[in-house]
């Protein structure tokens, strides 16, 4: 991991509600919450990414403020569905008050997102292996035969 | 960081060498084997297995082994010189570079292909075949100055010389060769079967894609093991013809190079004459300057050009080799078209191996098809490639299913194994109104001004990647896919990883920067090589060029050294720097 918590807490938790439905848990297993994106993110903007901190920290605030306009609440606060609306409509670039634009914002955390779900768990997200599982991701295997390459075999996933 | 104290000056050597990557990795070995006494500065360390990690993040996304030099240096972009410049989107990476010995060979994909005789010749084969007007106004695309025979012998060579797998029989469009490959190719996969048999079924010509990955052992160095992180990384297994691990280390047993790692190069000197006569490189926080007979530049297309314009001088105040102008003129990059096809219900297992591991096909590049009513010239290589990474994987989906959510989560859980991706690398034509200045308003780290790129994919481009995109559907529908979709949105112009043109070969020295040897029209004793060197882009990867051109520089440079280097040489002593180890 790249750097220690930056975001405060609520713009940790507004970016929790934010990839909880981007990547959300159900039958097909953990979702960007549980899989520790929220960490990856947020330790990334500590480091690597230092130079998007102003600009998470921003948009996070303006996505409250939108929500608190449409429904009174945090966004955190927010069912499943305000949720999907908000963003459905940040993603279309509908949405005002994000820098530069709100589908600009919803694609960079969008790109985040999966980074920590499906990135090396050493960066903080992937915690159980949870992106790679839903992938049919192998994991690191220093040798792939010529039977991991051929179509339709099963191949072992290594998980350490 | 800033110097301000007067540099320290070194013992003189034959040849200075600024960066040693695919190029000058190959001129170091042919100088040093000559007997010249030849000074590599690269601004990377050196390095090697305990640099590498499988981590996609690091990789692919951060491009850690930029993080000396490349990444601190991205250049800046416009579209046309109208446009608003911009660093790159969210100030991250456009074009990813590693630094180091070895340069941009240490985390290549190690494609290895020729450029096809007709590449040679974009101009005049149009013209004789199509007639003037196909090619678009406002193109300065011209005939190399050599051909493909000129250059034959070198890439006969050097894939000996890196241990280049393949095989050389079965591409129908490929330029004559003397001999085989000296490796046979890369493992075949279900995946580039597949795709084989399809294209076989559709009358095209595939084969499989050469590759500067070891498919055996070979000269004492091991073989690839497939590992699947393999692009954007450095090789685990020491399997790539990386120049850190083939002609460099042996330029170094002749006692003849000197390795300087950590030397950030900031001016090329020149005399009163105007020949160069040395290096001014900072190091350390020190300044140094290394005295020479003969500059041999061969870094990335970014600062080989970068260095001509900020090494002003009385002799060329407009930047040096730069009287005519033409400096950073006539730049492209490629058109990278990457399409995905759906096979529902079939394991594809493309998780593992490596990009090169690839089939390939040029039916649909350079002149290999009738493009009369296509209203564009040329075409692009397409390849059927492994190594899916997960993140990679994960971020191409089709346009059919949400981007997120749990609908698009499910589609993953079922289809993430199903996917299957064609690339295609595909020729861009160098336009008037696209080139590489210098940037002052965005200065890198050293002070130095970084690169601005000016470009935008014309027209021709444009048909050039959409045609490519239909082909690539077509052959993935063939090969059972029931959905095809772009991997990649079509990026209006934003470079990616070669960047060609701007130290033009020429033989007309008001309309080129370096003639048909890679020496500087205007500075006898300064060789320019590199993808800066290409008039035209190629539909193909260019390291293989790059290095035959290396080569052939340097055999000119020993043939003709008294000539070249006539110069009385300073017999001033300088100091000795310790070289890398």
């Amino acid at each position: 991991m790249s750097g220690r918590p930056c975001l405060s807490e609520s713009a940790c938790a507004t970016l929790g509600a934010v990839v909880d439905r981007l990547i959300p848990a159900d039958e097909h297993g953990p979702g960007a919450v549980e899989a520790g994106v929220v960490r990856y993110i947020d330790s990334s903007l500590a480091g690597e990414l230092s130079a998007l901190l102003a600009s998470y920290e921003a948009n996070l605030a303006a996505l409250d403020a939108l929500a608190a306009e449409r429904r009174g609440r945090l966004f955190a606060e927010l069912g499943h569905e305000d949720r999907d609306t908000l963003l459905a409509e940040l993603e279309s670039g509908g949405a005002s008050g994000f820098e530069p634009s709100a589908a600009t914002f919803f694609e960079l955390v969008r790109t985040h997102a999966i980074q920590g779900m499906f990135g090396d768990p050493s960066h903080g997200g992937n915690v159980g292996f949870a992106g790679w599982d839903l992938l049919g991701f192998p994991g690191l295997k220093v040798v792939y035969t010529e039977r991991d390459q051929a179509l339709d075999v099963e191949v072992a996933p290594v998980r350490e | 960081v800033s110097v301000t104290e007067s540099p320290t000056v070194l013992q003189p050597v034959d040849v200075g060498i600024v960066g040693l990557g695919a190029a000058g990795g190959i001129a170091a070995l042919r100088l040093a084997d000559a007997g010249l006494t030849v000074v590599g500065l690269e601004a990377g360390p050196r390095v090697g297995r305990a640099d590498f990690s499988f981590d996609e993040i690091a990789n692919d996304i951060r491009n850690t082994l930029g993080r000396w030099k490349a990444n601190d240096e991205v250049p800046s972009w416009r579209s046309t010189v109208d446009d608003e410049t911009t660093l790159s989107r969210e100030g991250r990476i456009v074009s990813l570079m590693s630094n180091g010995v070895g340069g941009g060979t240490i985390h290549y994909a190690g494609q290895h292909f020729r450029l096809a005789p007709w590449h040679f010749r974009v101009r005049s084969a149009t013209v004789e075949r199509y007639g003037a007007g196909a090619l678009p106004a406002g193109s300065t695309a011209v005939d190399w100055p050599i051909g493909y025979d000129d250059l034959a012998p070198y890439y006969d060579a050097l894939e000996h010389e890196l241990g280049i797998s393949g095989l050389g029989s079965v591409n129908p469009y490929e330029g004559t060769r003397q001999a085989d490959y000296p490796l046979p190719p890369l493992r075949r996969t279900g995946w580039t079967t597949l795709i084989e048999e399809a294209a076989l079924r559709s009358g095209l010509h595939p084969f499989p894609g050469p590759a500067a990955i070891r498919s055996q052992p070979h000269a004492g160095l091991p073989a690839c093991t497939y590992c699947g992180f393999c692009n954007f990384n450095g090789c685990h297994a020491d399997a790539k013809g990386s120049t850190y691990l083939t002609t460099i280390p042996r330029a170094e047993r002749t006692g003849n190079l000197d390795v300087l790692t950590g030397a950030r190069v900031v001016e090329v000197t020149v005399d009163a004459e105007g020949r160069a006569n040395g290096i001014v490189f900072v190091r350390e926080r020190r300044a140094y300057v290394q005295p020479v007979s003969a500059v041999v530049l061969t870094a990335h297309t970014f600062d080989n050009t970068r260095l001509l314009l900020v090494s002003t001088s009385r002799a060329f105040p407009s930047g040096l080799a730069n009287s005519n102008g033409q400096v950073g003129r006539n730049a492209m990059s490629h058109v990278y078209v990457g399409v995905d096809g759906m096979f529902p219900g079939r394991r594809l297992n493309r998780f593992g191996g490596t990009w090169p591991q690839c089939t390939s096909l040029d039916d649909f590049n350079a002149d290999n098809f009738d493009h009369r009513g296509l209203d564009f010239v040329g075409g692009g290589c397409i390849s059927a490639i492994q190594e899916a990474k997960p993140i990679a994987t994960a971020m191409s989906t089709p346009p059919s299913v949400p981007r997120w959510g749990s609908e698009w989560k499910g589609w993953l859980a079922r289809h993430g194994n199903s996917v299957g991706r064609l690339m295609a690398t595909g020729e861009s034509l160098p336009y008037e109104d696209s080139g590489l200045d210098l940037d002052h308003a965005h200065p890198d780290a050293f002070g130095l001004p970084r690169i601005r790129m000016t470009f935008r994919l014309h027209d021709q481009e444009l048909r050039r990647f959409d045609f490519l995109h239909a082909r690539m559907s077509e052959l993935l529908h063939e090969a059972g896919a029931t959905e095809t979709w772009l991997s990649y949105r079509r990026l209006p112009a934003a470079p990616f990883q070669s960047v060609f043109g701007a130290t033009r070969l020429g033989d007309d020295p008001a309309a080129s920067v370096v003639d048909r040897w890679c020496f500087a029209h205007e500075v006898p004793n300064l060789a320019i090589v590199g993808a800066s060197s290409f008039p035209t882009s190629g539909g193909y990867g260019p390291t293989a060029t790059i290095q035959a051109l290396a080569w052939r520089m340097a055999d000119r440079l020993v043939a003709q050294w008294t000539s070249i280097a006539a110069a009385p040489r300073s017999r001033s002593r300088g100091e000795a720097l310790e070289s890398s180890s």
